[in-house]
């Protein structure tokens, strides 16, 4: 339930008068304690120094791509790194006059983890770095501020100088081993090279290529032998047809045709004039010769054609072979045959070919395949070395900057001062909590237990959450000898507070006049 | 004989019959129907005779004879307001109460209970001052009853020590009840105490001898005011009894010791009818320094 603000004030306010008596003794015990704490609480001196890590330097802009100035990204947890490492930390103690007593190596370490404790390394804004040392002795917290800071520069700029020496270094080893892979892999590909001088790229191809062109030759002299056959056949079958079909140009034909001539002639005469007219007798004349020069060559054609019979040739009637169709097929079937003869004989030559290409293609195969290899490794191996090259360079140039102090540098900013004022809680601090804390405990615990105790306390609960009519709030009524009571408590309270406060300003003056 | 006597007897005349009006209903609820009835029969024939009335009880009043009358010095040390006290915050709250009482039964006299929801004087101390707060005025007289028969308080916080009281009455026909009214030593303040006898106490407040006992209280003087101390409600039966023999009752609510819960119990044993409403007592004052104190 929320509770107007100043009536919850006036029940608190009731109710720690009510309880003044244990508020009291609360805030006596807590003040007192933390007087006590105070005055035993050690002092504390803190020196710091600030760094300034320089990153930025005129160089940079010239140099951008070329060189890498080494750089520190975490200035903070790189410092402590370097700071707690045996090596500085051994210096420190050494100028701060803690191995004065000799101490044991146990003993060293709990030193050096103390020290390490009291030390605070933090980035303050860019680039700066603050290194703070908290002791009780003022002058030793001044020592090992500067001696940190000093040692830390120190070591900072060695440790820059060898990382990059080591760089270059490094670079440099491998560039002189990717140069000699390399030159072994120029020699094996030379030597390859020699030894197979058909060995060049895309070889195979034009021998594939080659192969393809000789099958189509071969292909094409293949049709074109059996069309010659083709022709030849049908040639030969023309020619024994052409012989039947020009009997009637035989020499006997001539004469049957030169008689029936004469003949039709002598009919014609024959009707005019007698046949005795000369005209008649030469024409009969004629015809008797003809006719007995007509019985001669049958005569002749059957010696002949018995004679061809027994010696076993064809017979060609001396007519038909002046027949200029069959000239002309008995010269298209000779130059026939010539073609094919042509034909045969390119063909076994194609085939030849082919063989040779075949055993070449076999041969390349596996010799294209190690030329490749070889090339892919000297190519890679040029590229990393090229690389390499321009690499070492930019190494060379980054030790130069670091040699020369020019990449990051760190310079104190704030030297160490002797702290004067003691730093962190002081006997002013616990004896001012003390009186605090001492009424704000009791107080708030009051008011705790005033928000969770479920018991009424307020009139307006009543009549809000239950409903009821509240008819009057009476507050508690006291006599004479209870108002006696509580002005004697009171008085006692009064009396308590004042010596308390003269405990604190007696505690307080003997700290004040260095006493206690 | 007494007024109540005079009035039961007319009662039985005017009805014809020969039963107790107090009788013929049982149960709480005829119980408070028959006080009121007889307050009435009561009231009517004081308006009959009401200036009359009025002049005798007033002269009554005057002549009540305080003899032993405490001063402020002693009142202040028994925690008791007074009309000039110094401090009067508290005595006027208690006159606030007053005045919200009497508007709450429109000027009639009445018997109020005052009960706590936890054991503890706060509740009999809240009744004591109501009390005083009554008598303060000189037109009115106060009569308080303590009913806590196991824990009777008010008799120590009056200072008084009575042999005779309410279970002495009640348990004795013979005992009249001028007898068991005591004087207190605030003037026109009376009392009933507890009484010696404290066994089965039940059965006291059930018996018709207390409830004609309170009609008769009631119905004697009409500036009468009856204050009825009792135990706190969620722990005692008696009290239950008690609420219907009351007009009305005050819920007392000590400050930080009762929870809600706990107050919501008292109300719901008490009823809405009859409650009235609630006083939140024993608030711690917040101090103020004034430096007469070291004087």
């Amino acid at each position: 339930m929320l509770l107007p603000f100043e009536q919850l004030m006036f029940t608190l306010l009731g109710e720690c008068y009510a309880r003044r008596n244990t508020i009291f003794v609360i805030f006596v015990v807590i003040s007192l304690t933390l007087l006590g704490l105070g005055s035993v609480w050690p002092k504390n001196y803190t020196s710091f120094t600030i760094i300034h890590a320089d990153e930025t330097n005129i160089l940079e802009p010239l140099m951008q791509g070329t060189a890498e100035a080494t750089r520190t990204a975490d200035y903070a947890s790189n410092a402590r790194e370097i700071i707690f490492g045996e090596k500085i930390m051994d210096q420190i103690l050494k100028e701060s006059g803690w191995l004065d007593t000799n101490p044991t190596d146990v003993q060293m370490e709990t030193i050096k983890n103390e020290v390490k404790e009291r030390v605070a390394i933090h980035e303050i804004g860019d680039n700066l770095l603050k290194i703070e040392y908290r002791d009780r002795d003022p002058m030793r917290s001044f020592i090992v501020a500067k001696n940190m800071a000093d040692l830390f520069i120190q070591e900072g700029e060695r440790s820059k100088i060898e990382e990059s020496e080591a760089a270059y270094q490094f670079i440099e080893k491998q560039v002189s081993e990717y140069l000699e892979k390399l030159i072994v892999v120029e020699e094996k590909l030379r030597e390859f090279r020699s030894n197979n001088p058909d060995a060049r790229p895309g070889l195979e191809t034009e021998v594939s290529q080659r192969i393809n062109t000789l099958n189509d030759s071969l292909e094409q002299a293949s049709l074109q032998l059996k069309e010659s056959m083709i022709r030849l056949n049908s040639i030969k079958d023309q020619l024994s047809g052409e012989a039947a079909i020009t009997i009637s140009q035989s020499r006997e034909g001539q004469y049957r045709s030169k008689i029936a001539d004469l003949q039709a002639k002598l009919e014609s005469l024959r009707l005019d004039y007698k046949e005795t007219y000369p005209d008649i007798v030469r024409l009969n004349h004629q015809i008797e010769d003809l006719k007995q020069s007509m019985n001669i060559e049958i005569e002749r054609q059957k010696e002949a054609r018995l004679k061809a019979k027994n010696s076993g040739d064809t017979y060609v009637d001396e007519a038909i072979i002046i027949n200029p169709l069959y000239q002309q097929l008995r010269s298209d079937s000779s130059s026939t045959e010539t073609r094919i003869a042509t034909l045969r004989a390119r063909i076994s030559e194609l085939n030849k070919m082919l063989e040779t290409e075949y055993d070449r293609a076999r041969r390349i195969h596996g010799g294209e395949a190690e030329l490749s290899k070889l090339t892919r490794d000297y190519q890679v191996n040029q590229e990393i070395y090229q690389d390499l090259l321009r690499r070492r360079e930019r190494a060379r140039v980054s030790r130069s900057l670091d040699q020369e102090q020019q990449g990051l540098t760190f310079k104190i900013q704030e030297p160490a001062k002797v702290p004067v004022i003691p730093t962190g809680l002081r006997f002013l601090h616990f004896a001012i909590a003390g009186l605090c804390i001492g009424i704000a405990v009791p107080v708030g615990l009051i008011y705790i237990m005033l928000q969770i105790d479920p018991r009424v306390r307020f009139s307006n609960v009543i009549a809000s959450e239950l409903n009821l009519k509240v008819l009057a709030e009476i507050t508690h009524l006291s006599n004479k000898t209870e108002q006696q009571k509580e002005k004697q408590n009171l008085i006692y309270l009064g009396v308590g507070t004042v010596m308390l406060l003269i405990i604190y300003g007696y505690v307080g003056w003997l700290k004040f006049t260095g006493r206690f | 004989m007494s007024k109540i006597e005079e009035a039961l007897k007319k009662a039985k005349q005017s009805r014809g019959d020969n039963v107790s009006p107090i009788r013929t209903v049982d149960g709480s609820s005829g119980m408070k129907s028959n006080l009121r009835e007889l307050a009435l029969a009561i009231s009517n024939k004081g308006v009959r005779s009401g200036i009359e009335d009025r002049r005798s009880s007033a002269k009554e009043i005057a002549l009540m004879d305080d003899d032993l009358v405490y001063d402020s010095k002693e009142l202040s040390e028994l925690k008791v307001i007074y009309s000039d006290m110094a401090d009067n915050k508290v005595a006027n709250t208690y006159r606030d109460l007053r005045t919200k009482l009497l508007n709450h039964s429109q000027g009639r006299n009445f018997v109020v209970m005052v009960t706590s929801c936890m054991f503890g004087q706060v509740s009999s101390s809240v009744t004591l001052n109501l009390s005083a707060a009554f008598s303060f005025d000189q037109s009115k007289t106060s009569l308080l009853i303590d009913c806590d028969l196991n824990n009777p308080k008010l008799d120590k916080l009056l200072g008084l020590d009575t042999n005779i009281g309410l279970t002495d009455y009640l348990e004795n026909e013979e005992v009249s009840i001028d007898s068991i009214l005591h004087k207190t030593g605030i003037k026109r303040l009376r009392m009933i105490p507890a009484g010696s006898s404290r066994e089965t106490v039940a059965e006291y407040f059930t018996s018709q001898r207390m409830k004609e006992m309170m009609i008769d209280l009631i119905s004697r003087y009409s500036d009468r005011f009856i204050f009825v101390d009792s135990a706190p409600i969620p722990e005692s039966a008696d009290t239950r009894i008690l609420v219907e023999l009351c007009d009305f009752v005050i819920l007392v609510v000590p400050y930080g010791r009762v929870t809600k819960n706990k107050i919501k119990e008292a109300a719901d044993a008490i009823g809405s009818d009859k409650l009235i409403g609630v006083v939140f007592a024993d608030v711690p004052k917040v101090p103020k320094f004034n430096f007469s104190w070291f004087d």
